[in-house]
């Protein structure tokens, strides 16, 4: 069905992954799209409430999550050339993909509790709605991408190798990278954006 | 089975959604939904003014859920020839579809409660129609795992012709994504996450309104080209 299960990948017009895979990554921008222009939207008519708020996050822990996510990406791209190379370090890549990842998710956690121990919760403010709401959706990707990891890691042959179907691979990792995407826009837009 | 009855129970489906749509427009004036925010007197008003629209779309709301059962018949005949083996996820999909639907019934019950005495106090009639609202976008929660269940199995086929086309597979897990933020309406009287919200309402309207044509689109096809009766190892 797609040449890239070959052992040797001729990279020219190659579709990363599958190409119905891009509908559902095309679909998720293009509604997260909508979502970000409703953030703006608020954060330009309400500009003084937003930042009243907004100064209670804490950039540290968001600037530690993105780069954990991007940690995590650069390591599922590397298993997807290990894998290509037919290496045996491909499973070493995602379980390292993985591990960031939940740390990723332990970050979250910590910083939610942080919030709502200071009686910031999902209704205190329009910005705590959009806050918790956005990183939850994201968060929901994020859990999602870990099955997807796991259940990869779990498909490795024994010594390390991926000798399953090539687009499997590498359309999870897209989705992988499309995770790490939205998270830097949401750091972007949330987090530094005053 | 004849491909005629197939291709006639596909046509289920956008019945559903038609008698769904006159009784939430034109006959019951909530689409788009008014918002939470409105006081009990504005919402009996509402409902009291639109009275027999909304009995009647109680009735078009309870018959939708009434037939559309071959539309989903068909969806689950194709999950079933896709998944081998134990017809696990297939189960699940056709559980949480009956229990979907169940929403949709009390949906139109809970209107028709909410118009059947319009003597009744403004508090009264404003809790019913809450009760019709939360049926109406909540049931995204139960459809959340309806799609990533009937995408997982799609994705699962592994023939060379698959029976359904993949990119439907990861269309499922997609609405699937985005249907999830309907769960949480009862949290918001105002903001994009209010039933009335973009991101609670509109987009799960709009995403759930891509779903259904695309359904339509692939059974058809894959009727047409006899997907019940391949026989690819």
């Amino acid at each position: 069905m797609n040449g890239a299960d070959s052992d040797t990948p001729n990279l020219s017009g190659h579709v990363p992954g599958e190409p119905g895979l891009w509908v559902l990554i095309f679909g998720d921008l293009l509604v997260f799209g909508v979502l970000f222009v409703t953030y703006a939207v608020e954060f330009a008519t309400n500009g003084a409430a937003v930042h009243l708020s907004q100064i209670k996050l804490d950039r540290g822990l968001g600037l530690a999550n993105t780069a954990l996510l991007l940690t995590s990406s650069w390591c599922i791209a590397h298993a997807v050339i290990a894998a290509r190379k037919g290496l045996p370090q491909v499973r070493r890549f995602i379980w390292a993909a993985t591990a960031l990842g939940v740390g990723f998710v332990g970050v979250k956690i910590a910083e939610w509790s942080h919030h709502i121990g200071n009686g910031d919760t999902l209704n205190s403010s329009s910005f705590f709605t959009f806050y918790f709401m956005y990183t939850g959706i994201h968060l929901l990707h994020v859990l999602i991408g870990l099955g997807v990891l796991t259940w990869l890691g779990l498909r490795c042959a024994p010594d390390g190798r991926w000798t399953g179907s090539f687009a499997t691979l590498e359309g999870s990792a897209v989705f992988w990278h499309l995770v790490d995407l939205l998270w830097v826009m949401i750091f972007a837009l949330i987090y530094l954006l005053r | 089975m004849r491909n005629g009855a197939l291709k006639l129970s596909v046509f289920a489906g956008p019945l559903w959604g038609t008698l769904f749509f006159i009784a939430l427009w034109p006959l019951m004036h909530i689409f788009p939904p008014y918002s939470p925010m409105n006081s009990a007197a504005q919402v009996a008003a509402h409902v009291r003014e639109y009275q027999t629209g909304y009995l009647v779309g109680g009735i078009l709301l309870m018959t939708a859920s009434a037939i559309v059962w071959p539309f989903i018949a068909i969806i689950l005949l194709y999950l079933r020839k896709i998944e081998r083996g134990f017809p696990l996820w297939t189960t699940v999909t056709a559980l949480v579809f009956t229990y979907g639907q169940v929403t949709v019934f009390l949906c139109g019950l809970a209107f028709t409660m909410a118009a059947f005495r319009p003597d009744a106090s403004d508090e009264l009639i404003r809790a019913w129609s809450d009760l019709g609202m939360f049926l109406l976008v909540i049931p995204a929660i139960p459809g959340t795992t309806q799609y990533l269940a009937t995408g997982a199995i799609i994705l699962q086929d592994d023939r060379p012709r698959p029976i359904l086309p993949r990119w439907y597979g990861y269309l499922n897990i997609w609405t699937g994504i985005l249907s999830a933020p309907g769960a949480v309406v009862g949290l918001f009287k105002i903001g994009p996450f209010a039933w009335n919200g973009i991101a609670a309402f509109w987009i799960p309207a709009v995403v759930f309104g891509v779903w259904i044509t695309a359904t339509q689109i692939v059974l058809l096809s894959a009727i047409k080209r006899n997907a019940l009766q391949d026989n690819q190892p």
